[in-house]
C-alpha cells in the first residue's frame, strides 16, 4: 500500500516525463512533403551526393532546401527523366504553371521542415560539415528514406554527448556525406589515435568551449 | 578645477533635492511592482493577465506535443552567390532635411533589419545616428499607409482605389491641365537634395509651365543662407574643418546633433579630445553659448546659458574684444541692453580666438537670425579661418525663397482661389506650417473645423501615412520607403550617392520622383530607369558609364563628385542694431527622437531617452530651475500655460533643465500626435518660426506625468548624501587638461581600493578575452549607441507607463550626470552646469556578482569571458538583477514582442475604410520581418542583458575556423554599439591580443574599471574625461592644443 502510494506517481511522473521528452514526440516524425520526393532512389540507388541539392551546407547555417530549378535540371517538361511520372505533376505545375493557370508558373514549394530545433538555438551546418562531423551522425540513414524523418531526439543532451566526446564522432573530410562509412578499419571511434589524429587534424576546440552556452544560444 | 573628486554631481534635480519621488527609485528595485500587486493595478490589467494565463494553458496542452509546422520555401530560382541565412550588405542613401548621408544596410534573405554607416562615404564614415538606426521600424510599420485613397466628395469618408483608378484620374486631369499650362496648378514639395527629383522637377515645369513649385520643410537652414547672402551676395555654403581647430565658439550651435554634416563633425571634434602623451596633449577647447541644454553644450569645455535672442549682443561682445586685439576698425553694432556675458568671459573668449587666429571657429546655429550669422562671417573673416577651419561652397538651391514664405504665399494663394490643384509630396503642411496661416486642423481646432485646402479643387498626398495632411486631401497614394525606392542624394558637400532599394514596397507606394513621372506623363515610369537617366545626363551615355554606375552603386558613394571649394570676399555690411526684448523668448527647437514630428510614430525613438533630459514618449517646456522657481513649478510635470498673444495658448508640462537659461523656454517640436507630449507648433508663427519674444507663460494648476528614465537604475543605499558626492566622481572620472599632463595617472588615484582577492579560484583566458573601452573624453552622449543596440538585438519597446515604472529594456544606457561647473561662474552664468555622459551596459565582469547568485546557472561564463545570459534556462527569480552593481539586467515583464502590452500601438486611430480598425495587439506578420534572425527574441520572464553583440563576434569565429585563419584581425568584430558610435568612443577587441587598439585603451593611463572595490574585474574599462577649460583667465590659452 504505502510502496504503492509513493511508487505510483513516481511512476506515473516518469510516464508523463517521456511522454514528453524528445525520444517520445520527435523522433520517427515523418511529415508528409508536398511532392513525394525519394531520398532513398536519389541519394540511394542514383547515389547522387547530398551537396548536389544542399549546395549550401559548407558555406551556411542552413543546409539549404534546393530552388525547384535544381530538380528541373533533371527533370524539365521539354527532355527530362521521367517527366510523365504522375509524381513529378505537382513539381512540373510548381515551375511552369499549369495550362489553365500559367500566372502559377515559379511559385515556390512550400516543404515542411523535418529537424526542428527550437529559435533559441544556432545550428551553422557548415561548422559541422567542415569539421569532420558527417550527415548520417544526426539525419541517420536518408539514403534509405522514401519519406525522410527525424533519427535523433536533437535534444540538448544529444547534442551534448557529442560536444563532450567529439572524437569518435569525426570523419576524414572525404567521407563527410558518405552514407555507408562505417568508420576506419577496426571499427569507427575504436581506434583512439584515428580520434585523436582527427581532433587535431580539424583542429577542434577544446571541450570546455565546445560546452559554452554561447556557442549555441545567442 | 583639480580632479573631479571636488565636483557636486547629480542626475536630476529631484535627486539634488532628495525628493520622496526620487527615493521611491532608488529603493525599489522593481519600482511599482508593490503597489500593483497589492491594489491588483488595474482591474482591466487582471482580466487581462487572467485571460492570458486561461490561454496560455489552453494551448500549452494542444501544443505540447510538438511545436507548430514550419515551411521551409525556398526560391524557385535561386540568384547566384546567395547562400540563404547568410546576411548581405546593400549600399544606399538615407536623406533627412536635404542633406544624403551614405549607409549600409544589412539584408537577410531579402529583408532589411539593420543600418550601419557607409565608411566610404565622406559623411557617415561608417558611422550612424540614431535616426537611420531606427529607420528600420519605420520601414515594417504597419501603421503606413497602404492603400490608395480617394475621398467621396463632400464627406470625410475615403474609399480604396487602385493604381489604375489614380491613373486613370490623372491622365484625364492633367491633360485638363496641361492644357492650360498649368495654370492653377500647385505641388508643395519637401526639399530634397536629389538630382532626380530635381529633374523631375524641370520636366514637371516644362509639361506645366505655367504652375508653382513650393518647397516647405518646418526645420530650416534659412537663416544661414540668408546669412551668407548678405555677407557675400550670395548664400554659400560653410563646411567646418574640426580637425584643424583648437578653439571653437558655438553659438546656439548643436554641430555635434543637429547639423547635416553631424557624424562627420563628431568624428573630426572627438579626434580632438582624446590627449595623452603621444599627441603631446592636443586637445581643443568648445565654448558654447546657448539657452536650452544641447548635446553639443553638454561637450563644452566652458558653457554659457545665453537667452537665444541674446546671443547677438554675446557675439558682438566678443567681436568687440576681438576688434580691440586685433585692432580691426569694426563697423558692427555696440552691444546693447544688458550684457549676457561678462567683460571678463567675453575677454577671456577674444583672447582665445586671437591666440589661435586660422586655428579656431565661430559656429552660428541655424536658428539664430540672419544678422548674427553676418556678424560671424566677419570675425570669422577677421580671425582668419575663411580656407582654413571654415570653407565654402556655392549653395546649390541658391535661388529659393524661405520654406515659411513660401507658405505664406501658398496660403495666400489658397485663399484667392488661386489654386485649383495641389500636389502635396511628402512633409506633413497640415501638421507643421507655422500656425497663423491656417492650414491645420491640427492647429489645435476640432476636426469639424475648415482646412485650407478645403478651398481648393483636387488635392492629391504622397505620404508614408495617412496622416493631419491626407486627411484634408482628396486623394492619398502610399508613399514608398527610402528603403524601397530608387533615388539618389547629394551629401552636406555635394557627394553624390545612389539609392537603391533593399525590398519591393511592402504596402505598393510609388516614389516621388515616379508619382511625378507619372503626372508629367513621363516615358519612363520606373524609379530605376529614371535616376539612370539622371545619372547617364551628367556622366554621358548609358552604355560608357555602366562600369562607373555599378561602382558607384556598390561603393555608394560616387567618387569625386563633391561641389568645389570657394573662398568668397566678406562684404562690408550695416546692420541695424539689436532690438532688446521683454518677456519669456519661447525657442522652438527640432527634437532629438521625433525631429520635425516624422518620426513620432516610431516606437524606438520615442522610447529612446533624449540625450539632455532624459525624457521618453513626449515633450515638456524646458526651463531654468530659477524660472521655475519664480514661476512656482516645483517638480517636473507641473503645468503651465504658455501664451503667445493673440490667442495662442497652450497648458504643457514644464521640465526644469539645469543650465538652461533663465528668461527662456525651449519647446520641442513633433510632438501632439498620437496621444504622445503636445503640438508646439501651436505656438509658432512665421514672425517666431525659431525664437519667438515676448511670450509670457504661468504656472496652472495640474500636472503630468513625464516618462522620464534619469534617475532610473541609480545606486543609493542609506549611506547619505556626503557618501554619494564621494562615490560618483569614483564613478565618473574627469579632469582638467593641465591637471592630467601633470598627472597622466589620475585616474587610477582618484579612489585606491584594497586589493581583494576572489572567492573563487580566477581563471586564466587564453584563448580570446573579449572586452571593451568607452573614452568618456569623447562620447558625446548622442546615444546612437543605444538605438543600435536595440536594432541588432530585438529588444522590445515597452511604452510610456512602463518607461514610467522604470520597466524600459534598453541594454546599453547613457548615464547623464550633471555637475557645478565651478569653473563656469565666471561669465554670468548663475548656476553653471556641466555634463558628463557614461554609456552604461553589462561590463562582463570576470567576477561577475549576477553569477554568483542565480540559482539555475542561466547567467555563466563563458571560454571567451563574455558573462552570457542563457534565456531558457532562465526561470526569472531576477536575483542577478538584484545583484548587480551597475543594474544593466533588464527583465521581461511582459510579452514585450506581443500580446496586449504592444506599446507600437501609437494608433492613428481609427482608418478611413469603413469597418476596419487599425489596432494591433501583437506584433504584425510585417513587423515580424524586421527581427534580428541571428538574436532569440526573448519571452515574458526572462532576464537579459548585453552580450557584447555574441552573435557577431561568433559569426567570425565560425568564420574564421572555417577558413583556418590563425588569428582574427582587430576590428573585425564590433558591436552594434560601437559601429555606430560617431565619435569612435567606443573600441571592442581581444584583449589578449597585445596589438589590438582595445588592448592599448585598456592599458592607456585614462583607463579605470568601475567599481573597482567590488572587485568584479569588468572586461569595460572607462577612459577618463578630460576637460580643457583652462583656469579662467590665464595665458596658458596661448599654449593649449600646441
Amino acid at each position: 500500500m504505502l510502496i504503492g502510494a509513493i511508487v505510483g506517481p513516481v511512476y506515473a511522473g516518469l510516464i508523463v516525463l517521456y511522454g514528453f521528452s524528445p525520444q517520445a514526440t520527435d523522433v520517427g516524425y515523418a511529415p508528409l512533403q508536398p511532392i513525394a520526393y525519394s531520398h532513398a532512389l536519389h541519394a540511394g540507388d542514383l547515389g547522387i551526393d547530398c551537396r548536389y541539392c544542399h549546395v549550401t551546407v559548407e558555406d551556411g547555417a542552413t543546409a539549404a532546401i534546393p530552388p525547384t530549378q535544381t530538380c528541373i535540371n533533371c527533370h524539365s517538361s521539354a527532355y527530362g527523366i521521367r517527366r510523365d511520372s504522375p509524381k513529378l505533376q505537382a513539381l512540373l505545375a510548381a515551375y511552369y504553371g499549369t495550362g489553365d493557370r500559367p500566372e502559377t508558373a515559379g511559385l515556390p514549394i512550400p516543404w515542411v521542415r523535418v529537424h526542428d530545433l527550437p529559435d533559441y538555438v544556432y545550428f551553422d551546418h557548415s561548422a559541422h560539415v567542415r569539421h569532420g562531423v558527417g550527415c548520417a551522425e544526426c539525419h541517420g540513414r536518408v539514403d534509405r528514406m522514401e519519406t525522410v524523418y527525424q533519427v535523433q531526439p536533437l535534444s540538448m543532451s544529444w547534442c551534448l554527448e557529442c560536444h563532450r566526446n567529439p572524437g569518435p564522432r569525426l570523419r576524414p573530410a572525404s567521407e563527410i556525406t558518405n552514407m555507408t562509412w562505417a568508420g576506419p578499419v577496426g571499427g569507427r571511434g575504436e581506434l583512439p589515435d584515428s580520434a585523436a589524429r582527427l581532433l587535431k587534424e580539424y583542429n577542434i576546440r577544446g571541450v570546455a568551449e565546445l560546452q559554452s552556452c554561447s556557442l549555441c544560444h545567442r | 578645477m583639480m580632479a573631479s573628486k571636488d565636483h557636486n554631481y547629480w542626475r536630476s534635480l529631484d535627486e539634488l533635492a532628495n525628493t520622496p519621488a526620487f527615493r521611491r527609485w532608488v529603493e525599489d528595485e522593481f519600482p511599482d511592482l508593490w503597489e500593483r500587486i497589492a491594489t491588483g493595478g488595474n482591474p482591466q490589467t487582471r482580466r487581462q493577465f487572467l485571460k492570458l494565463a486561461g490561454a496560455t494553458l489552453a494551448l500549452g496542452g494542444l501544443t505540447a506535443c510538438r511545436w507548430p509546422k514550419e515551411a521551409i520555401v525556398p526560391a524557385t530560382r535561386q540568384p547566384g552567390n546567395r547562400v540563404p541565412g547568410v546576411p548581405v550588405q546593400y549600399a544606399t542613401t538615407y536623406e533627412l532635411s536635404g542633406a544624403a548621408t551614405g549607409v549600409l544596410v544589412t539584408s537577410y534573405d531579402g529583408r532589411p533589419i539593420k543600418i550601419e554607416g557607409n565608411d566610404k562615404h565622406p559623411f557617415s564614415l561608417g558611422k550612424t545616428n540614431h535616426w537611420m538606426q531606427a529607420a528600420v521600424l519605420d520601414l515594417y510599420d504597419p501603421d503606413r499607409s497602404q492603400h490608395i485613397l480617394q475621398r467621396t466628395s463632400g464627406t470625410d469618408r475615403y474609399l480604396s482605389r487602385s493604381l489604375d483608378d489614380f491613373r486613370t484620374f490623372a491622365a484625364a486631369h492633367f491633360e485638363r491641365l496641361r492644357a492650360v499650362g498649368g495654370a492653377g496648378l500647385c505641388v508643395l514639395s519637401e526639399p530634397s537634395s536629389s538630382p532626380s527629383r530635381l529633374d523631375m522637377k524641370s520636366r514637371f515645369l516644362a509639361a506645366f509651365p505655367q504652375a508653382q513649385w513650393i518647397e516647405y520643410e518646418p526645420i530650416s537652414r534659412d537663416n544661414e543662407h540668408n546669412g551668407a547672402r548678405l555677407a557675400f551676395g550670395r548664400p554659400y555654403r560653410s563646411h567646418l574643418h574640426l580637425e584643424r581647430a583648437d578653439v571653437l565658439v558655438a553659438l546656439d550651435s548643436d554641430f555635434l546633433m543637429l547639423h547635416p554634416a553631424a557624424l562627420k563633425y563628431a568624428r573630426d571634434f572627438a579626434a580632438r579630445r582624446r590627449p595623452d602623451v603621444a599627441n603631446g596633449y592636443d586637445c581643443n577647447r568648445l565654448y558654447v553659448l546657448e539657452s536650452n541644454f544641447s548635446v553639443t553644450g553638454s561637450m563644452a569645455d566652458r558653457r554659457y546659458a545665453v537667452r537665444s535672442s541674446d546671443i547677438r549682443t554675446a557675439l558682438e561682445q566678443i567681436a568687440q574684444a576681438v576688434a580691440a586685439r586685433l585692432d580691426v576698425a569694426t563697423k558692427l553694432p555696440a552691444p546693447v541692453g544688458d550684457l549676457p556675458l561678462s567683460e571678463a568671459a567675453a575677454e577671456a573668449i577674444a583672447a582665445d580666438l586671437v591666440a589661435h587666429r586660422g586655428r579656431c571657429a565661430i559656429i552660428v546655429g541655424p536658428q539664430q537670425p540672419a544678422e548674427v550669422h553676418v556678424e560671424a562671417h566677419l570675425l570669422n573673416d577677421w580671425l582668419g579661418t575663411h580656407g582654413e577651419t571654415i570653407t565654402f561652397t556655392a549653395e546649390p538651391a541658391a535661388e529659393r525663397t524661405d520654406y515659411a514664405a513660401g507658405m505664406a504665399a501658398l496660403a495666400e494663394q489658397i485663399r484667392a482661389g488661386g489654386v485649383d490643384t495641389l500636389v502635396i509630396l511628402g512633409g506633413n503642411p497640415v501638421y507643421d506650417a507655422p500656425a497663423e496661416l491656417g492650414f491645420g486642423r491640427a492647429s489645435g481646432q476640432s476636426p469639424d473645423a475648415a482646412c485650407a485646402f478645403d478651398k481648393i479643387g483636387t488635392t492629391v498626398r504622397l505620404g508614408l501615412y495617412f496622416d493631419e495632411t491626407s486627411r484634408c486631401c482628396d486623394w492619398h497614394l502610399p508613399q514608398a520607403h527610402w528603403l524601397e525606392a530608387w533615388g539618389d542624394g547629394l551629401a552636406w558637400d555635394g557627394t553624390l550617392s545612389v539609392a537603391q532599394p533593399l525590398i519591393e514596397p511592402l504596402y505598393g507606394g510609388l516614389s516621388a520622383i515616379e508619382l511625378l513621372a507619372m503626372l508629367t506623363g513621363d516615358k519612363l515610369s520606373s524609379g530605376y530607369e529614371i535616376v539612370r537617366r539622371t545619372f547617364a545626363e551628367r556622366f554621358g551615355a548609358l552604355e560608357s558609364q555602366e562600369e562607373r554606375w555599378k561602382q558607384s552603386l556598390h561603393d555608394g558613394v560616387v567618387a569625386d563628385t563633391a561641389w568645389p571649394t570657394e573662398k568668397p570676399d566678406v562684404r562690408p555690411v550695416s546692420l541695424p542694431p539689436a532690438k532688446p526684448t521683454s518677456g519669456f523668448e519661447v525657442v522652438f527647437t527640432p527634437d532629438y527622437s521625433v525631429y520635425d514630428g516624422r518620426f513620432a510614430n516610431n516606437g524606438w525613438l520615442q522610447e529612446w531617452p533624449d540625450p539632455i533630459t532624459k525624457l521618453t514618449w513626449g515633450n515638456a517646456a524646458i526651463l531654468s530651475p530659477e524660472d521655475a522657481a519664480r514661476l512656482g513649478v516645483e517638480r517636473d510635470g507641473d503645468l503651465v500655460a504658455i501664451d503667445m498673444g493673440a490667442g495662442a495658448t497652450l497648458n504643457v508640462p514644464a521640465y526644469v533643465l539645469p543650465g538652461h537659461a533663465t528668461g527662456s523656454i525651449t519647446l520641442p517640436l513633433g510632438y501632439g500626435r498620437f496621444d504622445t507630449g503636445f503640438n508646439a507648433y501651436q505656438l509658432r508663427r512665421s514672425a517666431g518660426l525659431d525664437i519667438a519674444a515676448a511670450g509670457q507663460c504661468r504656472r496652472v494648476e495640474g500636472r503630468e506625468e513625464l516618462a522620464g528614465t534619469q534617475d532610473h537604475h541609480a545606486i543609493r543605499s542609506k549611506v547619505g548624501d556626503a557618501e554619494i558626492q564621494k562615490r560618483i566622481p569614483v564613478l565618473v572620472r574627469e579632469a582638467e587638461l593641465h591637471h592630467y599632463r601633470e598627472h597622466p595617472d589620475f585616474a587610477e588615484h582618484v579612489v585606491h581600493v584594497p586589493a581583494s582577492e576572489s572567492l573563487w579560484r580566477e581563471k586564466e583566458y587564453t584563448g580570446h578575452k573579449w572586452g571593451m573601452a568607452i573614452d568618456l573624453s569623447a562620447c558625446t552622449g548622442c546615444g546612437a549607441c543605444v538605438l543600435a543596440c536595440q536594432a541588432e538585438n530585438n529588444i522590445p519597446v515597452v511604452g510610456p507607463d512602463e518607461v514610467r515604472r522604470g520597466r524600459e529594456m534598453h541594454w546599453l544606457r547613457i548615464d547623464r550626470y550633471f555637475r557645478k561647473d565651478t569653473e563656469g561662474a565666471a561669465g554670468g552664468n548663475a548656476q553653471p552646469v556641466a555634463v558628463v555622459h557614461q554609456p552604461m551596459a553589462c561590463t562582463h565582469c570576470e567576477n561577475a556578482p549576477c553569477e554568483q547568485v542565480c540559482p539555475v546557472a542561466a547567467t555563466v561564463h563563458d571560454e571567451d569571458g563574455l558573462n552570457t545570459m542563457v534565456y531558457n534556462r532562465c526561470v526569472g527569480t531576477r536575483y542577478c538583477s538584484n545583484n548587480c552593481p551597475l543594474k544593466v539586467r533588464r527583465f521581461n515583464w511582459f510579452y514585450n514582442h506581443h500580446g496586449p502590452y504592444h506599446p507600437r500601438s501609437i494608433r492613428m486611430g481609427t482608418s478611413p475604410l469603413p469597418g476596419a480598425l487599425l489596432k494591433h495587439a501583437e506584433l504584425t506578420d510585417i513587423e515580424k520581418m524586421g527581427q534580428n534572425p541571428a538574436v532569440t527574441v526573448r519571452s515574458r520572464g526572462v532576464m537579459e542583458k548585453c552580450t557584447f553583440c555574441v552573435q557577431r563576434i561568433t559569426a567570425v569565429k565560425i568564420k574564421a575556423r572555417k577558413e583556418g585563419w590563425t588569428s582574427i584581425p582587430d576590428g573585425l568584430i564590433t558591436p552594434a554599439c560601437a559601429a555606430a558610435c560617431p565619435s569612435d568612443a567606443i573600441v571592442f577587441g581581444d584583449l589578449n591580443d597585445p596589438r589590438s587598439r582595445v588592448r592599448q585603451l585598456h592599458e592607456h593611463p585614462r583607463a579605470y574599471p568601475i567599481l573597482a572595490e567590488l572587485n568584479l574585474r569588468p572586461r569595460t574599462v572607462y577612459l577618463a574625461k578630460i576637460r580643457n577649460a583652462g583656469s579662467g583667465t590665464d595665458e596658458e590659452h596661448g599654449q593649449h592644443g600646441a
